[in-house]
C-alpha cells in the first residue's frame, strides 16, 4: 500500500518514514500541501498522511482541495495533528479526512495506527 | 594505542531502522536544545512586551516543532509544557495574552529538560543516558574536587582520566584522545588558560570540547575562557547533574559537528 506523506519537519518525516515503510508501506515523503497537490496525480497513493501546521499550504487547506478534486477526493486522508481536541478532530472529519494520529505521536507504532484508521 | 573515533555516539546499525533515526534524532535535538531554548526565551520577551507586534507567529512555530519533536524524541515533559506555552500564544491574537503564565511554562520547559534527560526511553538503548564509555579527561589540582568529579561521570558512563596539573594535560591529551577536557583554570605551574590555548592550537585536538569549571567567577574570567576557544564554562561550584548535562550537549554538538562521521539520515534528511 503507498502513501503519501506530508510533514514538514525533517526528523519527524524521517523517522515516519522509515516506521511506515518497517510497516510494510511504500512511502513517499513531501515536505508541504502546495508539494502534495503537485505530487498526487502522479503518486497516485492509496491514502494520504497530512501535518496539520505546515508552511506554504496547511493540511486543511490541502484536505479541502484533495476533496473538492474528483481525482483525488476518494483517496483516504489522515491528519498527523498536536490538536486532538474534539473540535478539530471534528473539523478534520467534516472535511472529508477518515482521522486523526496525535502528535507528538508513538513512532514506533506509527503504521499499526494508521492500518487501524484504514481498516474502518 | 589503537586509534579510535572520538564521536562514536550510538552508531546507526541499520539505515532503515526508525530506532536508529530516533536515537539520530534525539542526539540532534540534544545539540540544538540549548540554542532554540535561547531562540524561544528570546522571542517570548519580545512578544510579551509587543504583543501582536512581536514574533508571534515564529515563536509559536518554533514552539510547536519543540513540542512534536520533544515528544517523539524522549522528552515528553518538554513536549508538555511547549504545548502549554502553544496554546497560551493563541491568547496574543485574542489580546488576553498572560505573560507571566508564559513566562512559567517557558521556566518549566526549560527545567523539563534536564528531567527528562535524566529518564530516556528504552529505544535510547541498552544503557541509556549513559557516557559509552567516552573519556573525559578532568584537568583538576584539588584531589577531593577531582574525585568528586570523576566518581560523577564514572557513575554516568564515561571513562574518566584523572589529570593533577596544566603541564601534564597536554601531553595526556594527545595519548589518552578524550573525548572531551574538563578543565579547572586555577592550576599550578601552567594555568587553565594556557592549556585551553594550546589545546586549540594543536590540530589534532582543537576539536575536543573544552569545557571550564573555575571558582573564577567574573564576566572578564568568562569571555577569557570562551576567547581562547573553550566550549563551555562553569563556575564552582559546580552542579553535577547540570555538568553531565553540559557534558552530553558537547558532545551531542561535536558529533554533529561538519566534517564528523554523520548519524544515519543525515544524507536523507532534505533541507529546511
Amino acid at each position: 500500500m503507498k502513501l503519501l506523506l506530508a510533514e514538514d519537519e525533517p526528523d519527524v518525516q524521517l523517522i515516519a518514514r522509515l516506521s511506515l515503510k518497517k510497516a510494510g508501506f511504500t512511502v513517499v515523503t513531501v515536505g508541504n500541501g502546495r508539494e502534495l497537490l503537485d505530487r498526487v496525480g502522479t503518486e497516485r497513493p492509496d491514502a494520504i498522511l497530512l501535518d496539520w501546521m505546515m508552511p506554504d499550504m496547511d493540511g486543511f487547506e490541502t484536505c479541502k482541495r484533495l476533496k473538492a478534486d474528483p481525482a483525488t477526493q476518494h483517496i483516504p486522508v489522515i491528519f498527523l495533528t498536536a490538536r486532538v481536541q474534539e473540535t478539530e478532530v471534528a473539523r478534520a472529519l467534516a472535511l472529508g479526512a477518515i482521522g486523526c494520529i496525535g502528535k507528538p505521536f508513538d513512532a514506533l507504532n506509527l503504521g499499526k495506527q494508521v492500518m487501524a484508521l484504514l481498516a474502518t | 594505542m589503537t586509534p579510535r573515533d572520538p564521536n562514536d555516539v550510538p552508531a546507526p546499525l541499520d539505515p532503515d531502522n526508525p530506532e536508529s533515526a530516533m536515537r539520530d534524532a534525539r542526539q540532534r535535538f540534544l545539540a540544538a536544545f540549548p540554542s532554540r531554548s535561547d531562540s524561544i526565551g528570546l522571542m517570548l520577551s519580545v512578544v510579551a512586551t509587543m504583543g501582536s507586534r512581536g514574533p508571534v507567529a515564529q515563536l509559536r512555530q518554533t514552539v510547536h516543532r519543540t513540542s512534536g519533536l520533544a515528544g517523539m524524541l524522549g522528552f515528553p515533559t518538554v513536549s508538555v509544557h511547549a504545548r502549554e506555552l502553544e496554546e497560551l500564544l493563541d491568547g496574543v491574537e485574542r489580546d488576553d495574552f498572560d505573560a507571566s503564565r508564559a513566562n512559567l511554562a517557558f521556566d518549566a520547559l526549560e527545567q523539563a529538560f534536564t528531567d527528562d534527560l535524566a529518564h530516556p526511553p528504552k529505544w535510547v538503548g541498552p544503557d541509556p543516558g549513559a557516557g559509552g564509555n567516552r573519556r573525559i579527561m578532568v584537568v583538576e589540582d584539588d584531589e577531593d574536587q577531582r574525585e568528586v568529579v570523576c566518581i560523577n561521570l564514572r557513575a554516568a558512563g564515561y571513562l574518566p582520566v584523572p589529570v593533577h596539573a596544566g603541564d601534564m594535560a597536554l601531553e595526556a591529551a594527545r595519548q589518552q584522545k578524550p573525548d572531551l577536557i574538563l578543565l579547572d583554570a586555577n592550576l599550578p605551574g601552567v594555568d587553565g588558560y594556557t592549556v585551553c590555548r594550546l589545546l586549540k592550537a594543536d590540530p589534532a585536538l582543537a576539536s575536543t570540547p573544552v569545557l571550564f569549571m573555575t571558582v573564577r567567577a567574573s564576566l572578564d574570567d568568562r569571555l577569557v575562557g570562551l576567547t581562547l576557544g573553550a566550549d563551555d564554562y562553569l563556575v564552582k561550584p559546580v552542579d553535577m547533574p547540570e555538568l553531565m548535562v553540559r557534558i552530553q550537549i558537547l558532545l551531542a554538538r561535536r558529533a554533529q559537528a561538519p566534517g564528523r562521521s554523520p548519524g544515519m539520515g543525515s544524507d536523507e534528511t532534505p533541507a529546511r
